[in-house]
């Protein structure tokens, strides 16, 4: 049980990467959000599925943000704390149309496959 | 809200994040956090239940800081604070010190500047003393283990230290009777006249040329430790019978001029004196002989002496001293213990051999120590003496940036205190003041090595001009380098350790509560700052009353009557035993003949010939002197003169009357009776006077034939020109045979002295073209030896004496300046009250003035102590010369007061209002 705990939490962890950067970037696209917003929004829409904490989600938004994918902002609003938003940059928006555009292709691909074994 | 910041910081720790970055993650995690710890609340967890998971989330495998690692850059560790001690990384600290001290420079130019140039005049004329006075006596000879070169020297044995040299047989005897030497070589120089051929007739391409060398044992090279570049050295049956090798080692470049460097020299003949030597080596590019000064061109055995006009019983004649000596001692000897082995060896031979060797005695010296002998009192003395003075100079220089580096200080006091406040520690601080200071000190030593190499080319080219090979290399060499860097690091310390103590005092309560940082031992730094602008204006008059003593020196030395004059006078070197002429052949036909033809010219209105002019190089001396009747002295003792060999018309040439009797003629020849001529101080020391003198007969030990006193000359100066009167014979060459001349040509006017010096080279020519006429020196040239000494003197010390006056002008002005500063409330209260511009500008001044009267006082008081040592380097002006001493005394004040009045004048100018807010 151990180990199957433990060897599925390696597999989700490695899915997670290779799509994380797609994620954060759809996140981001239609307006800028702060850390733990896109944390939230990705839990919600995998329903449960995909959840990033904080130790994983921030060296990822600071490797996109150091790519220039991301910028982040320090934004002060009347009454809260300053919170950190993250907005896409003009490259950000080519890797993520070319991201986008290959993911697809991949999810097809392993569609078409895993489609044929089970028909 | 549980506090998570400690805990990310925690997990960031390893990362060694930059203090911004890492404020930036922790902010903006702890809020994610603070988000995620109320989301679980709401979810109806506990308090205790939700912080735990949220920390759980934020340790999730070790992925922050993994994943952070790729990320983000590490930064070097800077601490926040400059100067606490949070570790103790010397090198890390050094490199921080370096950084910080070079931004502190950058950041006040002017100031940077001002040290700099002030440190760097300082080190320069240090480091260009001491390269000359390497040059002259510290540079080891290219030759093994120079250090180890020991030199014995022969002589009296009443006299402290002896220089003697030795006669051929005894120093036979000493290399074969000592036991503590491993070797002894004999040596001594002569010049000779080289040319390819032999042939008399004019219409050779080549022409003859003068040029130096020695004649050596033939173990001198084994000795020297140096080996021929090509060929060989001697072998032992060359150094055994006089007249039978005539071979020759060649120096390199000789070999170069005259062979075009040819690989095979080896067994080709050159003619020295015009007698046909063998090449059988070549000496390597460095080996320039035996002395420093002089570069060689050829080496000759011992035994071919009588080709360079040495007599023939040099080799068997002990009282003819004619060789100098060098030998090693064996391992483990000291030189104590091999001066005691070969006295023993003299004693021996002093009791074999007492007519010449009686009281006789043997001191060594190593090679380097023995150069004292060389160079003259003068130079010894004077070159030790400017290394005091240039050590002056450069405190000075040291008091000067210290005080600038004071003043500073007290501007710095705020950015100090508070990193004290912080929590630096005093040694911190004080070492990164010191690395500030020594790396001005290192400027300016880089930028005093470039006035070196220029200050050395200068006192070159001050060299007066001398017909000998000088061998002039006064370039800082490593020696020196070496010396500058320790020079240059020692400055820094001294100047830097006492403003960076006294900085590191700030008071902290006055920082800390915002109002002027003030040292708290304020008056400490000002009684320091103080006291150094008092050192500075007592050395200041101590190095100028010796540069006015040396001017007024100099000064003088020009209005000295030398005993001759040098207007309308030309003269030139010729030497026909060079090419074999006989001695006896040379001043019975060639000398007599020489001079009729020149005195035919139309310009010319006297000539003569003369050993060596007055004021040269050296001279001989003659003696024990032997009056008529009486017997000769004991062995080394007795008084002897010096003496000059000269031709009729000498006195008349020379313009130098004689004040009682007549002149040589050309019948005062070997075959008339022995006539001399002597000066008033000669017949003053054996006659009582000069008419007592007349007519009387004497004559030298040992034998030699009664000479007649036929007239006397007036006294004149004859080595230098600070001499006292001192004896003097002059012998008629026609009964001295001699051949190495100098040709003295009067001239009618000085515009015919040109036409004078081509009518005497064509004469010569047409007597022997191979005849080489070297060191032609015209008028003033003559004395120009003679005024180099106290010309250089007068030069180094005005050079140096400037530089002190601007030295301490600057750090005068600088202190205050900066006391009118922190005086500008009190002056602005004093204005407002109603104080008058005079009163103010009087306090200001008097203040200033105060330390320089102190300064003045303690330095009239240091040059009377020290410039007695000058005496003897001073000519026609006390030591304690009064006018020089008031008037430099004057000349400082002067300038002090100006350097006071500026600043003050300043002060007065301020609005009281501005005068009062100021801080």
């Amino acid at each position: 049980m151990a180990m199957t705990d433990k060897h599925s939490q390696m597999l989700d962890r490695e899915l997670k990467k290779g799509s994380a950067e797609l994620l954060i970037l759809s996140l981001v696209e239609a307006r800028p959000r702060h850390g733990y917003e896109i944390s939230k929004l990705i839990e919600a829409r995998s329903r449960g599925a995909l959840s990033f904490h904080v130790a994983s989600l921030y060296p990822l938004l600071y490797r996109l943000e150091k790519r220039g994918w991301i910028e982040g902002r320090w934004v002060e609003k009347a009454g809260q704390r300053r919170r950190r938003y993250y907005k896409l940059t003009k490259e950000g928006k080519k890797v993520l149309a070319a991201q986008r555009s290959t993911w697809q292709s991949f999810v097809a691909a392993i569609n078409r496959i895993t489609d044929t074994e089970n028909a | 809200m549980p506090e998570w910041k400690e805990e990310i910081r925690k997990r960031l720790v390893s990362l060694k994040l930059s203090p911004v970055r890492e404020a930036e993650i922790v902010e903006e995690l702890s809020q994610h956090l603070d988000d995620r710890y109320r989301e679980l609340l709401a979810t109806g967890a506990t308090d205790e239940q939700a912080s735990r998971a949220a920390l759980t989330e934020l340790s999730e495998y070790d992925l922050l800081a993994r994943e952070l690692r790729r990320v983000e850059r590490q930064v070097g560790l800077e601490p926040i604070v400059m100067g606490t001690n949070r570790r103790t990384n010397m090198i890390a600290d050094f490199w921080q010190d370096l950084k910080y001290a070079m931004r502190m420079m950058r950041k006040s130019p002017s100031f940077t500047a001002i040290a700099v140039l002030a440190l760097a005049l300082g080190i320069g004329v240090n480091t260009a003393i001491l390269s000359a006075v390497n040059g002259f006596v510290l540079r080891p000879l290219p030759v093994e283990k120079p250090e180890e070169l020991v030199a014995p020297h022969w002589g009296k044995k009443m006299d402290n230290q002896v220089w003697g040299e030795f006669s051929y047989p005894n120093y036979v005897d000493l290399r074969e009777q000592n036991k503590s030497f491993s070797d002894l070589c004999a040596w001594t120089e002569t010049s000779a006249g080289i040319s390819s051929s032999e042939s008399r007739k004019s219409g050779n391409d080549e022409r003859a040329e003068v040029v130096w060398g020695e004649l050596v044992s033939g173990n001198y090279f084994d000795v020297m430790g140096v080996n021929p570049l090509l060929g060989r050295g001697f072998l032992p049956e060359e150094d055994h019978t006089p007249n039978t090798h005539p071979v020759a080692v060649i120096s390199h470049s000789l070999w170069q001029r005259r062979f075009k460097a040819d690989q095979g020299v080896v067994g080709k003949t050159i003619y020295l004196n015009g007698q046909p030597f063998t090449v059988i080596g070549v000496m390597p590019e460095s080996f320039l002989g035996s002395e420093f000064y002089l570069r060689k061109a050829f080496w000759a055995p011992l035994m071919m002496a009588q080709q360079f006009g040495r007599r023939a019983e040099w080799k068997t004649d002990r009282s003819y001293a004619s060789v100098k000596l060098y030998g090693r001692l064996k391992p483990g000897l000291t030189m104590a213990q091999a001066e005691m082995d070969l006295n023993l060896v003299a004693d021996n031979l002093a009791q074999l051999y007492p007519s010449e060797n009686a009281d006789t005695k043997i001191q060594l010296t190593t090679e380097v120590d023995g150069r004292y002998q060389d160079a003259t009192r003068g130079i010894r003395y004077g070159g030790l003496l400017a290394l005091c003075v240039s050590g002056l100079v450069l405190l000075v220089a040291c008091a000067n940036v210290a005080n600038l580096m004071l003043a500073r200080a007290a501007a710095r006091a705020r950015e100090i205190g508070i990193r004290l406040a912080i929590g630096a520690g005093r040694g911190r601080i004080v070492r990164q003041l010191l690395t500030e200071s020594v790396l001005l000190a290192l400027l300016g030593g880089v930028l005093g090595g470039a006035l070196a190499y220029w200050g050395a080319d200068v006192i070159r080219a001050t060299f007066p001009p001398v017909p000998y090979p000088i061998n002039l290399d006064y370039a800082p060499d490593g020696y020196v380098l070496k010396w500058m860097l320790v020079i240059s690091l020692l400055t820094g310390v001294i100047f830097g350790l006492a403003p960076a103590l006294l900085a590191s005092r700030t008071d902290l309560v006055a920082v800390i509560k915002g109002g002027t940082a003030r040292p708290s031992h304020s008056r400490h730094r000002w009684n320091l700052r103080s006291a150094l602008v008092v050192a500075q204006v007592t050395i200041s008059i101590v190095v100028l009353i010796c540069a006015g003593l040396f001017i007024r020196s100099l000064g003088k030395a020009v209005q000295t009557d030398p005993g001759f004059q040098t207007e309308n006078l030309v003269t030139m070197m010729i030497n026909p035993s060079l090419l074999a002429y006989d001695d006896r052949e040379t001043t019975r036909r060639f000398f007599p003949e020489l001079l009729r033809r020149i005195e035919a010219q139309p310009d010319v209105r006297r000539a003569a010939l003369v050993n060596e002019m007055p004021l040269q190089v050296g001279h001989i001396f003659r003696g024990p002197i032997v009056k008529e009747g009486e017997i000769d002295p004991p062995p080394n003792q007795g008084v002897i003169s010096e003496c000059s060999f000269v031709t009729p018309k000498y006195f008349d040439t020379l313009r130098t009357p004689l004040v009682m009797g007549r002149d040589f003629t050309d019948r005062d020849t070997g075959d008339a009776p022995a006539v001399v001529i002597v000066n008033q101080e000669f017949a003053r020391r054996f006659y009582v006077s000069a008419e007592q003198a007349m007519g009387k007969r004497f004559r030298f030990a040992q034998g030699t034939p009664l000479m007649e006193i036929i007239g006397i000359a007036r006294d004149g100066r004859y080595g230098t020109l600070y001499e006292d009167p001192k004896l003097f014979m002059f012998l008629p060459v026609y009964q001295h045979p001699r051949s190495a001349m100098t040709l003295m040509i009067s001239a009618q006017s000085a515009g015919a002295l040109q036409a004078v010096v081509e009518g005497a080279r064509r004469e010569i020519a047409q007597m022997d073209a191979r005849l080489p006429v070297v060191g032609v020196m015209m008028a003033e040239e003559n004395l120009s030896l003679a005024y180099w000494g106290p010309r250089v003197a007068a030069g180094m010390a005005s050079t140096f004496g400037v530089l002190a006056l601007v030295l301490a002008t600057i750090g005068l002005y600088s202190v205050m300046t900066y006391a009118v500063s922190q005086r500008a409330r009190e002056i602005g209260i004093r204005m407002a009250l109603g104080a008058q511009v005079r009163e103010v500008l009087r306090l200001i001044v008097s203040q200033g003035m105060r330390m320089v009267l102190i300064g003045i006082v303690l330095g009239l008081g240091g040059a009377f102590a020290l410039t007695r040592m000058l005496a003897s380097l001073l000519f026609g002006v006390g030591a304690t010369d009064p006018v020089t001493f008031v008037g430099v005394a004057i000349l400082l004040a002067a300038i002090a007061l100006l350097a006071c009045f500026v600043p003050a004048r300043r002060a007065t100018k301020v609005d009281p209002m501005v005068a009062l807010r100021h801080e």
